[in-house]
């Protein structure tokens, strides 16, 4: 941590495969494309004549699995060795038909250079090779076995629409082009992985969103050097701006509506192809503690929930160092009788109220991750051994007292609440934090683990835009959608955080 | 980088070289405490001019396993020469540590309160546990001890009698509860003298033809110079109340010309002074100003016009009809 790190140029992945593939013998032939992709036993190569003619010699390459075989039979093979416009034709001829004419396909792009020819094979695409032209006729004809869009798994929602995000990157678009159907819609690709050429696309709103945040994650996207993208995480620790902090510094959601409707927000939303969650950047700590279902029931319940989520946040982060704090420093701070009924209840016990509640946290965080780990017939019944053993078991065992099984609970109870999985594990790590500051000096260990807490939120940023966005701001009329949401109508400018073109959200 | 470890090196010297003594923050686990709820201050008989004390407090017992737990009240006592000695000698005949954070209710006996009350009530005031919030009484008649030890039973404990003492004040209007703080804020006026609700202990028949003893409210303990030098009974201690403009409710039964009795109940009173001067001295005089509800007649007589409200207000205004107790 002494040393500078040294400043390299890195060409991106995408720039060192390009030329290596240019360096070799970099025409777009059949051989130069069977060498670059080695043996694969599920790329096939096949020479057909067309329309029987031993002149007009081309190569086609797809890739099984990925391709729709019936449609390229179809569409593909069966026109170009039947039709009789090929019969009297050169070979370029033969190109410029199959560009313009001839075959019923829409996507299909002239290839010459080798390198695009292979990206578009591997993306599942059928390509034609023509040797003799050194060009290739490539047509999208991407053909797979696909998840149907299923009712959300994580973020459920009493009111709105049912439907989530999917693995394949293009249906995910489509989902968002179906909400937003302004022409204004952006949405860009790029390619991210050096071995896994993960397409993640950025979506965006020309007019509204800042054109800097834009290019910041444009930016940040294409430094990412990894290998390859099968999780999250790999692009989501590559964005943010403080890696070493605990708490999700961009959104994630699996949810088309919540990530549209941030979108239209003036947010940009990163979409990676082969992942049912998609990002929005930049997160602020108001985000993680909205639920999805705040927006469609009557404004006064969700701010009354809100203001509940926001209490129950501060009691699961506060609550065991609390009770340590009370029962062990600051025993004036509890009313007699209940003073009296916690003593009685510690009866016995042979430990110290901090090494109590710690054993009960670890034994609940022990649960939660048993109950993920297992599949879901079974982790009912590690809740049922883990409410008798940790629970009843060690109340009667002496182990821990009544009062710290209430204690844990409420705070378990709490932490369920939270709308971000992310922030809830981070609230989790913080809360240990704060159990051991408050067992070693009480209620000012308590404000010291608080303060330090609040010290660290301060500081984050997301992509320019400070982490506790609207309540750092000086302006009170940021706050609308926080602690409590008005009605639409009142919301009549986009969040000025997030220094939008447009600031208007209502003509 | 280096900068942050030097700083948080300096942190942590800042935090742990702290003026308090190390350990910076004591910890004590809430089930090492005894909660003492109320002390009674007497003198002591066997050392000379020295002081003994009684505590009482209420523990929660368990042992069944069940959450009903069984009350068991806990009464100690010990001497010293002085306050704080005595306190110190708790600990030696108590299995816990003594707490006095939530210390309620303190009762001086008549002989300690006779011997001045504020070298007694100087560590209530300097220690840093004991809350400036707690009740002090003055126990009228006996010793403050004779109430732990008898007036404590375990369905009702001493505390929470005084609990429900200072409850049932403000209807009858004879006492007023007084606070350490009071205590310490009169002390300091030139012009009052300390007043501090007294209790007595009085016998009621129980159910079994059993003598139970039970306290009562018995209007104010007079102070002069911290000595005890009177007690106000229970009607003059209403009339203190009166002056003090702390009259909150209270029962005032008169008769009607026709001679039915009728209860009146205070419901709002209000107290202004007017002082003025004849012949060269200073009078002072009291305008009370009281409105009272007519909780009830003991006859069916209709009293229900101006004639006989005023003869009931005139009657009210003689005062002097308060036969309250228990006995």
């Amino acid at each position: 941590m002494f040393f500078k790190r040294r400043k390299k140029v890195y060409k991106t992945d995408k720039e060192i495969f390009t030329e290596k593939m240019e360096k070799s013998e970099n025409e777009l032939t059949s051989s130069n494309i069977s060498n670059l992709i080695q043996h694969s036993a599920d790329i096939i190569f096949h020479s057909v004549n067309i329309n029987g003619n031993k002149n007009l010699r081309v190569t086609v390459i797809f890739i099984e699995g990925l391709v729709d075989i019936m449609g390229m039979d179809q569409f593909i093979l069966k026109p170009i060795m039947q039709e009789m416009d090929f019969e009297k034709c050169s070979i370029e001829d033969v190109v410029g038909m199959l560009e313009h004419s001839t075959l019923f396909h829409g996507v299909q792009k002239i290839r010459t250079k080798l390198s695009e020819c292979v990206n578009d094979i591997m993306d599942g695409s059928v390509a034609l090779v023509f040797d003799k032209v050194k060009k290739a006729v490539t047509f999208d004809m991407k053909g797979f076995d696909r998840r149907s869009i299923t009712e959300p798994t994580e973020e459920n929602v009493l009111k709105g629409p049912k439907d989530a995000f999917i693995e394949v990157l293009r249906t995910n678009t489509a989902t968002i082009r179906r909400k937003i159907k302004t022409h204004n819609l952006v949405i860009e690709e790029t390619t991210v992985g050096k071995q896994t050429l993960t397409k993640v696309a950025i979506v965006y709103i020309k007019g509204i969103t800042n054109r800097h945040i834009i290019e910041e994650v444009k930016k940040r996207l294409d430094n990412i050097k990894a290998d390859g993208v099968i999780s999250s995480g790999v692009i989501e620790e590559e964005i943010i701006d403080n890696k070493y902090s605990p708490f999700p510094q961009i959104m994630t959601t699996e949810r088309p509506d919540r990530f549209c409707a941030s979108v239209l927000e003036g947010r940009v939303g990163i979409i990676i192809e082969g992942l049912p969650t998609t990002f929005v950047a930049p997160g602020t700590l108001n985000q993680f503690l909205q639920g999805p279902k705040d927006y469609s029931q009557n404004f006064i319940a969700s701010s009354v929930f809100r203001l509940m989520r926001f209490t129950l946040m501060v009691v699961t982060l506060l609550l065991p160092g609390f009770y340590i704090a009370i029962t062990s420093f600051h025993h004036e701070m509890i009313p007699t009788e209940l003073a009296l009924s916690i003593t009685a209840s510690k009866e016995g016990v042979p430990f110290p109220g901090f090494i109590e509640v710690i054993f009960m946290l670890i034994a609940f965080e022990a649960l939660v991750e048993a109950g993920l780990r297992l599949p879901k017939n079974i982790s009912q019944a590690v809740t049922i051994v883990g409410a008798l053993a940790v629970g009843q078991a060690a109340v009667e065992a002496m182990l821990v007292s009544p009062a710290v099984v209430v204690i844990i609970s409420m705070t378990a109870v709490a932490s369920f609440t939270m709308p971000d999985q992310d922030f809830s594990n981070a609230l989790r790590i913080w809360r240990f934090v704060i159990v051991i500051l408050s067992s070693v000096a009480g209620l000012y260990g308590l404000s010291i683990g608080s303060l330090l807490l609040l010290i660290h939120w301060s500081k984050m940023e997301s992509f320019g835009v400070p982490y506790l966005a609207p309540f750092v701001s000086v302006d009170d009329k940021q706050l609308q959608d926080t602690l409590f949401r008005l009605p639409f109508s009142s919301m009549y400018k986009r969040p000025i955080y997030l220094k939008t073109t447009n600031k208007k959200r209502r003509e | 980088m280096r900068k942050k470890i030097l700083l948080s090196i300096l942190l942590i010297f800042t935090l742990s070289f702290t003026a308090c003594n190390t350990p910076p923050i004591s910890r004590h686990e809430i089930n090492d405490l005894e909660f003492i709820r109320s002390i009674a201050i007497d003198t002591s008989k066997s050392i000379p001019d020295g002081v003994r004390l009684t505590m009482a407090s209420k523990r929660l017992d368990v042992s069944g396993g069940g959450s009903s737990g069984e009350k068991k009240s806990t009464k100690v006592s010990s001497e010293g020469r002085t306050m704080f000695e005595a306190v110190r000698n708790f600990s030696t005949f108590l299995d816990k540590k003594p707490f006095w954070g939530h210390l309620e209710y303190v009762v001086i006996g008549e002989e300690a309160a006779k011997k001045g009350i504020y070298n007694y009530l100087d560590f209530f005031a300097r220690d840093h546990e004991v809350r400036m919030n707690i009740y002090v009484f003055i126990m009228k008649g006996c010793c403050a001890e004779d109430l732990m030890q008898k007036a404590d039973r375990s369905d009702r404990f001493v505390f929470d009698r005084l609990k429900g003492l200072i409850h049932s004040m403000d209807g009858q209007s004879v006492s007023n509860p007084v606070n350490l703080i009071e205590v310490m804020y009169i002390q300091d006026l030139k012009a009052l003298s300390l007043y501090i609700p007294c209790v007595e202990m009085v016998n009621v028949t129980g159910g079994e033809d059993e003598d139970v003893t039970d306290i009562k409210m018995a209007g104010f303990a007079i102070f002069e110079k911290g000595k005890l030098v009177g007690f106000l009974d229970e009607d003059m201690g209403r009339g203190l109340n009166l002056l003090r403009n702390e009259m909150k409710s209270g029962i005032y039964v008169v008769n009607t010309p026709k001679g039915s009795k009728v209860s009146l109940e205070v419901i709002n009173s209000k107290t202004k002074f007017y002082p003025e001067i004849k012949d060269g001295n200073l009078f002072l005089k009291v305008k009370v100003n009281m409105d009272s509800n007519i909780g009830e007649i003991d006859s069916n007589e209709d009293i229900f016009d101006n004639e006989v409200f005023t003869f009931l207000e005139q009657e009210q205004s003689r005062g002097r009809n308060f036969k309250g107790g228990t006995k």
